[in-house]
């Protein structure tokens, strides 16, 4: 046992210390300088006021009661945080753009800012996690009582860890009512504690694992380690529903737990925090968590059989004569503790302030020069002191018996009532406040009777009736089906099954059906922000935001906009806006109360209602058009450009084309004029006369070949050529060609051979295949560069007739070789003297317009190939 | 030109991204339903640790880190 004062001495520095620490981060984010607040790993850590002295204390102690089932109060949590981006950024946003302040004034203003939905929150809010509260402060005092033994019995730490916590939160939870602002000091403060917790029990688990090797003490429930950790580890018999209902209950409560919603969602700095906290606060679960077993085992095997577990986290240091470290384990329970109690009374003051007490407060005249905000933060503070005094109350009319270490399950079924509108308002366009107002009464009820009330004692006779109507004889009794399974499930059905059929039954207000499409399309609405349509004097609205918010604030307000505050109607955007700064002191509800009284401009009629729906419905529509159509303008834009290009690039070879057209036409041209002048400069001899004419007759004809063979490509290229495709034979026309060749090849002293064998028929036009192929001879021969064979093959390859013609020249220079089939490419060659150079384009077309093709197969200094292919008999068309 | 969201084309590195968010939601909670823990439920331990433990404990391991790499690759896909 440990003396008293050392204890108190330390856990009340501990106290201190978190008031420093909150009250220097509020100094330093007054003046701007609170980066790491910033930081995902702050979010992450606040988050993790999860972790309260239920998890730190009672986590052991229901593994080793329960086995492996303890587990799931963390999985449930990771398992919604998988599917985080499902609905987090969507609570986030829509918390930011209604100026959210609590989850009962989130739902509040899901539907329809109805005041009863609020207060229903705030009702059920404060019935569980008051004994929640209660929990927490009689963990500490028993932490403190097993450390220092009877002695303790004096002190009544619960007390006065209430009364630290009452101070701490009313300085540094409720100093302003600002919309922009946060509480900084809580949340760094909140981030120290979650590491407190973390590190003390990690400590303490590590120490356990060093424990285990040394085996049993006398006298300890377990022999060795092993088996300890079996029935740790082990499966509930027949667990299986509760293990299914636990999972879902945790799952709901990471969002659902006043705290947590605080937290999460209206503390949250930066929508891209959640995404790292979606990783790293199921880690931080998942080793605090892992720490558990090693005690469990090593209390199992260390501690007498009799040892409480709930306090194996402390026994077991003490019992093993680590001072140090049962000192630690008692500042990890009381940060886990103190973390869940500030958090939480928050929250729950801010619900009670604003949804119980403010709009009572509202209607009266205002004199204080802050309005309202100091009545409201004056209401929090002592809603701060009645919460925590309640739970004081409950913690010690319970005085540790069972009914309050269960209440951690109870809270978790009942802040899961708000799941269904919760969930449903972010995606259920329909759900409407009569939904939402039953199933949470309807859900609450049953779990007041099922749960809440039967852990106290009280009402037992009501449960036992409805098992007995609900369940087969056989599940009905005590043994039956597990009473937690029972009463979570039946309060959800019911909660569920109302909350649809009603909003499917009845219909919500038009503000109902404004703020649903505002929630349900929170991530995909552009535009203007869809508002009721009002209007209200200028004047009106600043009195009525003075008397709420008081002079500064109102001010402020109508400057950001650049508002004179003169009798001019203000526009139903600015009333908007107006009526959410009033919603953060009053909430929602008596927020929209207010403003409506001011608000006299145009009726509300059920037309205006469907103008405005269809109007957003409307906006929402053309923005998806403009979508569909700004990809389909991105779409014809490239289609244009690349349509642009190929004009380009054919422009550019048609200006080539004339110019070529007209160098070809030149040389001709320049010899007959040259020699006409000859001609005509005077008498020659009659040998000389006839050169000259010889000469400009044939250069003439190679100007009308010219032509002629200009006209035949623009026809083909054109597809105007006429073609007469009939049965052919390909070896026949190669042959044809061959000697039609024949005398220009000898004249070259080239020799042409031919290697054919059987026939090859084919569809095609005789006389244009001759062409191509008498094209490609005479090219050959021109240029087989001094070696003296064409070789001439028909073949057929890949079920395609094949006339190929090979020459022995020095090849194709690489230069030329892209353009080889376009116009004129002929005459890039050195060696092209003569050639006009349109003889393979004409050919390519040829065999193009025939359904098959020319290409060059090879070239190089041992000689070049072209192959004219055709496919063999299908018909051809055009 | 079916089934691409109006104003906002998806690249398809992203859709997978989604797919495996979307997969890894259904799968997370499959993977601790009663049937699954009890087929995990054997009679053998690893070093002294019963074996459902140890899936428990490697299973929500593997859920932590697919979770971290799925929304690292989307945020540096924005």
């Amino acid at each position: 046992m440990l003396g008293a004062g050392h204890v108190l001495t330390v856990g009340g520095g501990y106290l201190a210390l978190l008031f420093i620490i909150a009250f220097l981060t509020d100094r330093l984010a007054a003046a701007g300088r609170a980066r790491f607040l910033m930081s995902p790993v702050v979010y992450t850590l606040s988050l993790a006021v999860y972790c309260t002295s239920w998890t730190f204390y009672g986590a052991v102690g229901t593994a080793v009661r329960s086995g492996l089932e303890f587990v799931t109060i963390y999985i449930g949590p990771t398992l919604a945080l998988m599917a985080w981006w499902l609905f987090l950024p969507k609570l986030v946003r829509v918390a930011k753009a209604q100026r959210v302040t609590s989850i009962a004034d989130f739902l509040s203003a899901r539907y329809g800012k109805s005041r009863p939905v609020a207060v229903l929150v705030t009702f059920i809010a404060i019935a569980s996690i008051t004994p929640y509260i209660a929990l927490q402060l009689l963990a500490v005092s028993l932490s403190f009582t097993a450390l220092v033994g009877e002695a303790g019995d004096g002190a009544d730490t619960a007390f006065w860890v209430a009364v630290a916590m009452v101070f701490f939160v009313c300085m540094f939870g409720t100093r302003r009512l600002n919309a922009d602002e946060s509480q900084p000091g809580i949340v760094a403060a909140i981030a120290f504690e979650s590491i407190v917790k973390m590190a003390a029990l990690l400590a303490i688990s590590l120490f356990a694992v060093l424990l285990l090797p040394r085996g049993a003490t006398p006298g300890a429930a377990f022999e060795d380690w092993h088996r300890a950790l079996a029935a740790v580890g082990s499966m509930r018999p027949d667990g299986e529903m509760r293990w299914l209902v636990l999972n879902a209950l945790s799952a709901a409560a990471i969002v659902c737990l006043p705290r947590q919603f605080q937290v999460a969602v209206v503390e949250n700095r930066s929508e891209s925090h959640v995404a790292v906290a979606s990783w790293l606060f199921p880690l931080y679960l998942f080793l605090m968590t892992l720490g558990v077993l090693p005690i469990a085992a090593a209390g199992l095997t260390g501690l007498p059989a009799g040892a409480e577990p709930d306090l194996f986290v402390l026994s077991l240091p003490l019992a093993h004569g680590s001072d140090v470290l049962a000192i630690a384990a008692f500042i990890g329970g009381l940060s886990a503790a103190t973390s869940m109690v500030i958090v939480a009374s928050l929250a729950l003051a801010v619900m009670i302030s604003n949804h119980l007490v403010a709009p009572e407060l509202a209607d009266r005249p205002g004199r204080s020069p802050t309005g309202l905000t100091s009545a409201v933060l004056f209401t929090r503070r002592v809603a701060i002191a009645t919460v925590l005094g309640l739970g004081y109350l409950y913690s010690r009319a319970s005085g540790g018996d069972a009914g309050l270490a269960s209440i951690g399950l109870i809270a978790f079924a009942g802040v899961a009532q708000f799941a269904p509108a919760l969930i449903g308002g972010i995606f259920w366009r329909n759900a409407n406040r009569f939904g939402a107002t039953a199933g949470l009464g309807a859900g609450a009820v049953v779990w007041l009777f099922t749960l809440l009330l039967p852990s106290f004692g009280v009402a037992t006779g009501i449960v036992a009736m409805l098992r007995h109507v609900l369940l087969p004889e056989a599940l009905a009794g005590a043994d039956g089906v597990d009473p937690l399974v029972f009463g979570a499930s039946l309060s959800l059905a019911v909660n569920l099954f109302l909350y649809a059929v009603v909003s499917l039954a009845t219909k919500g207000e038009v503000i109902d059906e404004l703020q649903a499409t505002l929630f349900v399309d929170a991530l995909h609405r552009g535009g203007p922000e869809p508002t009721l349509r009002r209007s209200a004097q200028r004047r009106d609205l600043y009195r009525l935001a003075q008397r709420i918010l008081g002079p500064v604030r109102a001010h402020a307000i109508f400057q950001e906009k650049g508002f004179a505050v003169d009798e001019q109607p203000a526009d139903s955007a600015f009333v908007a806006h107006v009526e959410r700064e009033i919603g953060y002191a009053v909430g929602a509800a008596s927020a929209h109360t207010l403003v409506a009284r001011v608000a006299t401009g145009e009726p509300l009629s059920v037309d205006a209602a469907i103008t405005l729906l269809r109007e957003t419905q409307d906006a929402m529509a053309a923005a998806r058009a403009l979508g569909v159509r700004s990809v389909e303008l991105e779409r014809t834009a490239a289609e244009l450009r690349s349509a642009n290009a190929a004009l380009t690039d054919l422009l550019t070879e048609k200006d080539d084309f004339l110019s070529r057209v007209s160098h070809e036409m030149r040389t001709p041209l320049t010899a007959i004029r040259s020699f006409a002048e000859l001609l005509a400069e005077g008498p020659h001899d009659a040998v000389r006369q006839a050169r000259f004419i010889a000469i400009i007759s044939s250069e003439a004809e190679r100007l009308t070949r010219l032509l002629d063979d200009i006209l035949d490509l623009g026809r083909l290229e054109a597809g105007m050529a006429p073609m007469h495709p009939e049965p052919i034979d390909v070896t026949a026309v190669a042959r044809a060609s061959v000697m039609a060749m024949e005398g220009f090849a000898e004249r070259s002293g080239v020799r042409l051979r031919l290697e054919a064998g059987a026939p090859v028929p084919a569809h095609a036009d005789a006389d244009r295949l001759k062409q191509v192929v008498v094209n490609l001879i005479s090219n050959a021969v021109k240029f087989s560069g001094g070696a003296d064979e064409v070789v001439v093959e028909v073949a057929v390859e890949e079920g395609l007739a094949t006339i190929r013609v090979r020459d022995g020249g020095r090849g194709i220079s690489e230069a030329i070789r892209p353009r080889l089939f376009t116009k004129f490419a002929g005459s890039f060659d050195q060696d092209n003297r003569n050639g006009a150079g349109l003889g393979l384009a004409i050919s390519r077309q040829i065999m193009a317009g025939l359904g098959g093709d020319l290409v060059l197969e090879d070239t190089g200094p041992q000689g070049t190939t072209f192959a004219a292919r055709l496919p063999r008999d299908a018909a051809i068309a055009a | 030109m079916n089934a691409e969201e109006p104003g906002e084309p998806t690249p398809p590195a992203s859709r997978a991204r989604s797919d495996g968010r979307t997969l890894l939601a259904i799968a997370g909670p499959v993977l601790f339903t009663p049937p699954a823990m009890a087929l995990a439920d054997r009679d053998f331990s690893v070093s002294g640790v019963p074996a459902v433990v140890v899936y428990v404990f490697l299973a929500w391991f593997v859920g932590i880190l697919l979770t971290r790499w799925l929304a690292r690759s989307r945020r540096e896909g924005r």
